[in-house]
C-alpha cells in the first residue's frame, strides 16, 4: 500500500526531497582535493606518531617539555602553515575549523607536559586523540578526492 | 505531460535510491557512537582524578582535548556529508540534462 503511495507521487516525493537536501546544505559546498595539505597532514602524523613512540622509551631525565621543545616548536610551524593554506582555499571553512582544533590540541598538549612528565597511561590516550584528530581531519581530505 | 513527468519522476526517484544507497548521506549512527566515546573517555579521566593519578588541572586539560576530538570528528561527518549531498545533486542533475537531450 505504502509502495503505490509512494510510486504514484514520486514526482512531489523528489520535489520534496530536492527542497530538503538543497535548505539543508545552502547549495553544498565543499572546496576540492589539495593533495599538498594531504601530504603536510600525513607529515604531521609521523611526526606526532614519532613523538609519542620516543616518549615511551625516555628515561626519567628526557621526558621533560624542554628536552621536546623541537617537537612543539615544528609542530606549531607546520599546523600555521596548513591553515594559511585552508584559509586561502574557498569554501574550505570545516577544514580550517579542524586545523583550528588540532591546532589548540598541540596547545593543550604542551600546557600538559609543562605540567610534568606524562604517564604511559597519558601516553597512551594522547595519542588515542591525536590518532583519532588525524584520521577524521585526512577522512575528509580523502573524501573530497574520492567522494566526488 | 503527466506521462513526461511520471518518467521523469521514476528516473529521479531510482537515481536517488541508489545515490542514498552508495553514500554516506545520514551519519545519525556515528554521532552517537562518537559522543559515546567521548562520554567514556571523560569517565576515565575523572576515575584517574579520583585514583590520584592527575591532577585537576591535568583533567582538565585532557578533558578539553576530547572535546576538541569530538568536534574534528564531527566536522568530518559534516563535510562528507556534505559532499554526499553534493553527489546526489549532481547525479540528479544529470539525469534531468539526459532526460531533456542536454
Amino acid at each position: 500500500m505504502l509502495l503505490v503511495v509512494i510510486f504514484r507521487y514520486r514526482f512531489f516525493i523528489i520535489i520534496i526531497v530536492n527542497v530538503l537536501l538543497l535548505s539543508s546544505c545552502s547549495l553544498v559546498s565543499v572546496s576540492p582535493y589539495d593533495s599538498s595539505a594531504d601530504k603536510a597532514i600525513t607529515k604531521l602524523h609521523k611526526q606526532t606518531a614519532e613523538f609519542f613512540a620516543e616518549f615511551t622509551k625516555a628515561d626519567e631525565l628526557g621526558c621533560g617539555y624542554s628536552h621536546h621543545l623541537p617537537f612543539y616548536q615544528n609542530s606549531k610551524v607546520s599546523i600555521s602553515s596548513l591553515l594559511v593554506r585552508a584559509r586561502a582555499m574557498a569554501d574550505n571553512h570545516i577544514t580550517v575549523s579542524q586545523l583550528e582544533l588540532l591546532s589548540f590540541s598541540y596547545a593543550n598538549l604542551a600546557q600538559l607536559h609543562q605540567l610534568g612528565c606524562f604517564t604511559l597511561a597519558q601516553v597512551n590516550e594522547l595519542w588515542t586523540s591525536f590518532d583519532a584528530s588525524f584520521s577524521a581531519i585526512l577522512t575528509l581530505e580523502l573524501a573530497k578526492k574520492y567522494g566526488r | 505531460m503527466s506521462n513526461i513527468k511520471d518518467d521523469l519522476g521514476s528516473l529521479l526517484l531510482a537515481e536517488l535510491l541508489v545515490q542514498a544507497s552508495s553514500n554516506s548521506v545520514f551519519n545519525h549512527h556515528r554521532v552517537a557512537a562518537d559522543t559515546q566515546h567521548l562520554a567514556e573517555e571523560l569517565d576515565a579521566i575523572n576515575a584517574l582524578v579520583i585514583a590520584g593519578e592527575l591532577s585537576e588541572e591535568q583533567a582538565g586539560l585532557h578533558k578539553q582535548l576530547q572535546l576538541n576530538v569530538l568536534k574534528i570528528k564531527l566536522l568530518a561527518i559534516e563535510g562528507v556529508e556534505d559532499i554526499a549531498l553534493e553527489r546526489v545533486l549532481d547525479g540528479m542533475g544529470r539525469v534531468i540534462r539526459r532526460f531533456y537531450g542536454n
